[in-house]
């Protein structure tokens, strides 16, 4: 007679039969119960992991070599550190980096301000909310190449109604200034110009946040006689601090790596009053064509961005 | 039976193969039409007029992409360095084709019968051999100049005010002193400005510079291949530039080639800082108000300058073959037929200041486009000099490190001598790093 395995004895039933512990069958299905989600993700990201990795170690491969594709004559060549040593003693990246922090850090406070003032107010569900959150959402719909192009007509002295309104309202110094040709005011109006095209999604994050925050702990709040104040305070922001997180993380990697817009409205200018780290990248990579270096400056944006984001994240942690 | 079956079977399979080795190799041989890359611009738009005839003249059918101006350069060199160049030929700017030269990127035209160039008929040719070949053939050249509004120049009333308030008669401007007096004259804002120009941070700011730099006497570079443009010179250059945009419109340091151009053709200034195409828009009556009402100048001098010959900004654009093309003796064939006197004398009145001085003289263009002869004249007289320095980084520091100084100084972020050293510093590191200082 065949040796039959366990469970065998229940052959003929309507159900498979059930492994057992100890048995092969039942370490099999052990090993799915504990480790089936990773085994059902691990192929997509491993194809992501494996484009990101794969562009990284050739970005810093790159880093590391001398290569100007103005002069393909050139061999390529292993350079070490050189390219890092030229971006510390290079002052243009040290204005890049001032311009990126001098409209990163205002637009991303902009932004989480507006977006947690609107996310407030259409936590309450007035009348027509479902027609201002589809309004609101439409800058975030726009192409940046046509938000730049369509901002910088609309900041034109000669034809943009911006200027027309600044005259009407007695701003007439402001409206006789060409805003993207002042190196006092071309900052301001890309935070603005970033503001209204990011606002939309600090609101949608904070509004789902403030929607997944029971009722009971605001319920508590009154019986013991607490303000809207207190309760904003006390209550509100604290459990909204995992979406305020997020929120902030996302949009302030965004903003160091700020490029479309300013690229159409500025390029830059005027002189380098407008030039964040990504534009200066593009010029040293696509102006200069010099590909180690700018693989170089590509990896500092990056340490930038993850510095950035590292404090906010800490910043947060400590709060709580 | 069975043989017959299995010696349809053998035929088939043969025939299957003979196909596939045909479509090989008419594939390796580059099967299909001619491919053209170009920029989205009113030359292209000309020489695609005679298309159909070259298609009639030669049987070549051309596939043609264009690309922006602003990032034609940029796909160019990624293409042609890539290792998978997709076109067979490249319209281009002269500043461009010689980093493709070095890399062994280009098929020189001395490949195929250069005689039958005919490039004796083009100013300028001795600018292009690359160690004694030819690998850029010009379609178009043309130069920078003053274009002006005769209708205003030419009015008794305003003849009257201006030599009352000047002390000379009123005419298109010889020196930069009268091109300065002749703006401030005619600057009546809003309607009506002294003179449009390009302040935005790009090449065409640089035009601007150079036209004044070169009058006094600079230069971008000297012959060491050092930095030169921070001289006495470019710094008298960048104030007097900046002097002039007080009679342009406040919105001009926003201003790139559309705007400038769109501004006078709707006859909102007296003049125009540009180069000659810019005739040709503004003698279209489907976007231009001022039609012929528009002459051409050459740019001004400093009087110590008057008589003599100054470097003169000059622009070409031509065509180039793809060294890995399949198809070099058809691309060959084309550069030919388009480039040729009786293609330019079609193409011209679409669009196009040609290459040719022959057809620059024709009676058939003369008689639509008279100020073609006055180009000539210029040109003539004049040391025609690339706005970019001739090395492969030259585009680069005229198209993306000068105007930063420039910019710098007209918004007041530096005084002019800092930004043209800081700038000059940035052009020598560059350089330093091609190899030009050993």
């Amino acid at each position: 007679m065949a040796e039959r395995g366990p469970g065998r004895e229940q052959a003929g039933g309507p159900f498979p039969p059930v492994p057992q512990v100890g048995t092969r069958g039942g370490r099999r299905a052990g090993l799915l119960a504990r480790w089936g989600p990773q085994l059902t993700l691990a192929p997509a990201l491993g194809l992501l992991g494996g484009i990101f990795l794969a562009a990284f170690a050739y970005t810093v491969a790159l880093s590391l070599s001398a290569w100007l594709l103005l002069r393909p004559e050139l061999p390529r060549a292993y350079v070490g550190l050189r390219n890092f040593q030229d971006l510390v003693s290079d002052p243009r990246v040290w204005t890049a980096l001032r311009n990126t922090l001098a409209f990163a850090l205002p637009a991303v406070a902009l932004e989480f301000l507006a977006g947690l003032a609107l996310a407030l107010l259409l936590q309450r569900e007035p009348r027509g909310a479902a027609f201002f959150k589809s309004v609101l959402l439409i800058p975030l719909m726009v192409a940046p190449v046509v938000t730049g192009f369509t901002w910088a007509f609309m900041l034109h002295l000669d034809f943009g109604p911006l200027p027309q309104l600044f005259r009407a309202l007695g701003l007439a110094t402001l409206g006789a200034t060409p805003v993207l040709a002042s190196r006092a005011l071309v900052m301001p109006a890309l935070v603005l110009v970033d503001a209204w095209i990011s606002t939309p999604f600090m609101m949608l994050v904070l509004l789902a946040g403030l929607q997944a925050i029971p009722p009971e702990p605001y319920e508590a709040a009154a019986v013991d006689g607490a303000s809207a104040r207190q309760r904003f305070l006390l209550i509100t922001l604290p459990l909204l601090r995992p979406a305020i997180l997020v929120a902030l993380l996302i949009r302030t990697i965004n903003a160091v790596n700020f490029f479309d817009v300013a690229f159409i409205m500025t390029g830059g200018g005027p002189g380098t009053a407008s030039e964040v780290l990504a534009l200066f990248n593009y010029r040293v990579t696509f102006g200069d064509f010099d590909l180690g270096y700018g693989a170089a400056v590509s990896l500092f944006v990056l340490v930038v961005s993850a510095a950035v984001s590292l404090s906010y994240i800490r910043t947060l942690q400590r709060a709580s | 039976m069975r043989m017959r079956w299995q010696q349809m079977q053998r035929a088939a399979g043969g025939a299957v193969l003979a196909l596939l080795a045909t479509a090989a190799i008419a594939g390796a041989q580059g099967a299909g039409p001619l491919k053209i890359s170009s920029e989205v611009g009113i030359h292209t738009e000309a020489w695609k007029t005679d298309l159909p005839a070259l298609e009639k003249a030669t049987g070549i059918k051309v596939d043609l992409t264009q690309f922006p101006f602003q990032k034609y350069r940029e796909m160019l060199m990624l293409d042609y360095t890539g290792g998978t160049p997709s076109y067979d030929v490249s319209y281009a700017s002269y500043g461009w084709y010689r980093s493709l030269v070095n890399g062994g990127y280009l098929e020189p035209f001395d490949s195929f019968d250069l005689k039958t160039l005919n490039l004796d008929d083009i100013p300028n040719m001795s600018l292009y051999p690359e160690k004694g070949k030819i690998y850029f053939v010009p379609y178009m050249n043309e130069i920078a100049g003053i274009l002006y509004r005769k209708d205003l120049f030419e009015d008794p009333k305003e003849q009257a005010a201006f030599r009352a308030k000047y002390g000379y008669p009123l005419a298109p401007p010889k020196t930069f002193a009268q091109y300065r007096d002749l703006a401030e004259f005619f600057h009546r804002p809003p309607n009506l400005y002294g003179v449009s120009l390009m302040g935005k941070r790009s090449v065409f700011l640089t035009v601007h510079f150079a036209n004044r730099l070169w009058g006094y006497g600079g230069d971008i570079l000297d012959e060491k291949m050092r930095p030169a443009f921070n001289s006495e010179a470019g710094v008298q250059a960048l104030k007097d530039l900046k002097e002039m945009f007080k009679y342009s419109n406040p919105a001009s340091p926003t201003h790139l080639f559309a705007e400038a151009v769109g501004e006078f053709q709707q006859g909102k200034s007296a003049m125009i800082e540009i180069w000659s195409t810019v005739m040709l828009y503004v003698e279209d009556p489907k976007t231009s108000k001022v039609v012929g009402k528009v002459g051409f100048a050459p740019i001004p001098k400093t009087q110590a300058m008057l008589n003599k010959k100054v470097p003169y900004l000059y622009i070409a654009w031509g065509f180039i073959i793809n060294k890995a093309s399949q198809k070099k003796k058809e691309a060959f064939d084309f550069v030919k037929f388009i480039t040729s006197r009786e293609s330019e004398i079609r193409t011209a009145p679409q669009g196009n200041i040609p290459a040719r001085f022959s057809v620059l003289d024709a009676p058939a263009v003369n008689q639509q486009m008279p100020w073609m002869r006055t180009i000539k004249q210029t040109m003539e007289s004049n040391i025609l000099t690339p706005i970019y320095p001739w090395i492969p980084e030259g585009a680069t520091i005229s198209a993306d490190i000068l105007p930063i100084a420039l910019t710098q100084y007209l918004s007041g972020e530096k005084d002019a001598k800092p930004a043209l050293d800081d700038t000059a510093r940035e052009v020598g590191k560059l350089l330093e790093k091609g190899g030009y200082y050993k």
